[in-house]
């Protein structure tokens, strides 16, 4: 498994055809040009929808399925086919669980969120249990756990009266002056995110792994011990954005993870992340998270049927996938 | 995993024990689960056991065992396939909707199904793709189709086709008839023709196939092409039993299906299949569930009992691992 960093690591400084190749060459490329016809397309096709309007609204919801993807990447980065299929059905229980600490109370705002964070963590700690320790496939693993989630929110759920803290509320509608107060809350974690991931020993380990898992394993890194943290990050990471969700509908509902698990996995792949592993682009995953909501969007303003965008979703992936210059490996 | 063990017994195990587990196979166990459960179902309603019992609790697994073939068929190639719910689906509406309306149209529909999922057997051999993102995406594909057909469950379907799932002799019930005969037309297929030690191969060792002089592609595409067409036998039966149609129907049966081939012995790595052992896994788990309504637990937990079932036994399955290589060491 030779996997080339397309980047091209030197440049010329200075001129301007160097840097435009860069930009054009670069794998989160498409997942921007995506995003940007998808914005033009509503504006044209809607009267008088306006530009800043209608891209500030997909940054709100697009920031919920930002914090689900980036959990994504940094297990499809950790290879060896990691695959979180859990982060639905955390996403559900955690909103459940966080709103019903918060009870509609803004004095319980801090331990909801922390207590729709751990539920996301536990979560996870279990899918690395199972994955790394008992030697489950990723898939089978967090799938397993996740139809297990979903039977304990469905119980769960009965008693419980989903409110979020209404300042919470607040905050995910917000804007400061033109800018939505979430939007640059998503702006924050991605950078975080890339810090992590490009810029730690802890990060670059995640890749290392993800490229070639024995050299990493000689070069002093622990394969199993790194993928297992990647599984836990994304429950956590999971964990918030169900929180998130819940804060931003009002309250939490049982239907409310359903469609993020193809979207989170839709975003990692669309946003020019390696599916096999071993090269993370968080560009890409915000880009990507932008961009399918405003196909959902677009959807809704040429009032398309729900079905045909379901259609559309797939068939984007699935062309995404089959045009990426680099063929992953298979599954 | 599994092919790693038996190479361990083979070497270490001493002659009659080695024959006996080659000879017993990784099918034996959900055999043996499958008739324990329906052991303790006629115990808790003796009339399980009379043949309209025996209609009335294996007919509804009927589509669940073809679901699992379908499932078994990718998983030989060492793929997964996360839409074979939402496609099982698709084939429900079909048959509900537009074959009443247009027969031939509808007929063309299926038969394009097939040609589709064909397609995407090309798709992922030939660019080498990951078949957990393309089925997933396809799976939106299959429900937004069934969606846009039938927006909201309805329809009917034709009466003929119902019959014809229902079908029974007085004496043997028709279910065990099709469990029967489709088992073992596979499992001959499968385990006693070239072709189909050819395709078991694949999972395994695709690149000495193709030395042997085998087409990856070929046997790809023939993969999932036979499983296109139990996931259509698969909505079929379903349509069948329940006389209309709804585009969600068929959720369920992406995890279960995938219990059912690991349970009945399948592995993942290594693409190790078993029919017999598919079959028996559908019913296991199919029959929990059954079970579980016997004891008046609610229909919200069967999911999650059929999940940590499939959980545990893998969690076993690794654990008897982990011994057989203790022992190897000392």
């Amino acid at each position: 498994m030779t996997t080339v960093d397309q980047t091209p690591q030197t440049s010329t400084p200075g001129t301007a055809g160097a840097f435009v190749g860069r930009v054009v060459r670069h794998p989160s490329f498409p997942a921007f040009i995506g995003m940007i016809a998808a914005w033009l397309a509503i504006v044209a096709l809607s009267s008088g929808r306006g530009w800043w309007d209608t891209f500030s609204a997909a940054a709100i919801v697009g920031t919920i399925l930002l914090i689900a993807g980036l959990g994504q990447m940094f297990v499809i980065t950790g290879g060896n086919g990691g695959i979180d299929l859990s982060v639905s059905y955390v996403m559900t229980l955690s909103a459940f669980f966080a709103c019903d600490v918060m009870g509609g109370q803004d004095a319980n705002l801090v331990p909801g969120i922390l207590a729709g964070i751990a539920a996301g963590v536990a979560a996870g700690l279990v899918n690395a249990l199972l994955i790394e320790l008992v030697g489950m496939p990723p898939l089978v693993g967090t799938l397993a756990v996740g139809f297990t989630l979903q039977t304990i929110t469905l119980i769960y759920s009965g008693s419980v009266v989903g409110v979020s803290s209404p300042a919470l509320r607040a905050f995910t509608t917000a804007y400061w002056g033109p800018i939505p107060v979430i939007g640059i809350f998503g702006v924050v974690v991605a950078v975080l995110a890339y810090v992590v991931l490009k810029r730690t020993s802890y990060g670059r380990r995640i890749e290392a792994v993800g490229q070639n898992a024995i050299a990493a394993g000689l070069a002093g890194t622990r394969p199993s011990l790194i993928r297992a943290s990647t599984f836990v990050l994304s429950g956590g990471l999971a964990g918030l954005a169900g929180v998130l969700a819940a804060a931003y509908a009002g309250g939490a509902a049982r239907n409310l993870g359903d469609n993020y698990q193809l979207a989170s996995i839709a975003v990692v792949v669309i946003g020019g992340t390696l599916i096999a592993g071993g090269r993370g682009l968080v560009s890409g995953v915000w880009a990507g998270a932008v961009l399918l909501t405003l196909l959902s969007t677009l959807g809704n303003v040429t009032r398309l049927a729900a079905g045909w965008q379901f259609v559309i979703q797939g068939i984007l992936i699935v062309l995404v996938l089959a045009l990426a210059r680099t063929p992953g490996s298979r599954r | 995993m599994t092919s790693l063990a038996t190479n361990a017994e083979l070497i270490d195990g001493s002659g009659g024990r080695s024959r006996l587990s080659a000879l017993i196979g990784p099918w034996f166990l959900p055999v043996v689960a499958a008739i324990a459960i329906f052991a303790v179902m006629v115990a808790l309603r003796p009339t399980v056991g009379t043949p309209l019992g025996v209609s009335l609790v294996l007919g509804p697994l009927i589509p669940l065992v073809f679901a699992a073939l379908a499932q078994m068929f990718i998983i030989a190639g060492g793929d997964i396939d996360l839409g074979i719910g939402s496609y099982i689906g698709l084939v429900n509406v079909v048959i509900a909707v537009v074959l009443p309306s247009d027969f031939a149209l509808g007929l063309l529909f299926l038969v394009a199904l097939l040609i589709a999922y064909a397609a995407m057997g090309v798709l992922i051999a030939v660019r080498r793709l990951p078949s957990i993102v393309v089925t997933l995406g396809m799976s939106f594909v299959w429900l937004g189709l069934a969606l846009v057909i039938l927006p909201t469950p309805g329809g009917a379907v034709p009466p003929e086709i119902a019959a014809f799932t229902r079908f029974s002799t007085p004496l043997i019930p028709g279910v065990l008839i099709i469990l029967v005969v489709v088992t073992l037309v596979v499992a001959l297929f499968v385990n006693r023709t070239r072709y189909g030690a050819v395709l078991r191969g694949m999972g395994s060792n695709a690149e000495g196939m193709r030395r042997a002089g085998w087409s990856v592609i070929g046997a790809k595409v023939t993969l999932y092409t036979l499983a296109g067409f139990f996931g259509i036998l698969a909505g079929l039966f379903l349509s069948g039993q329940t006389g209309g149609g709804d585009a969600r129907i068929g959720v369920s049966y992406v995890l279960l299906s995938i219990a059912a081939v690991i349970i009945g012995g399948g592995t993942f790595r290594g693409g190790e299949i078993s029919v017999v052992g598919a079959v028996a896994g559908a019913l296991v788990v199919g029959m929990l569930g059954a079970l579980l309504q016997f004891l008046g637990v609610s229909s919200d937990f069967q999911v999650g009992v059929q999940g940590l079932l499939l959980v545990l036994v893998l969690v076993l399955r690794s654990v008897a691992g982990w011994i057989r290589a203790a022992r190897r060491a000392r």
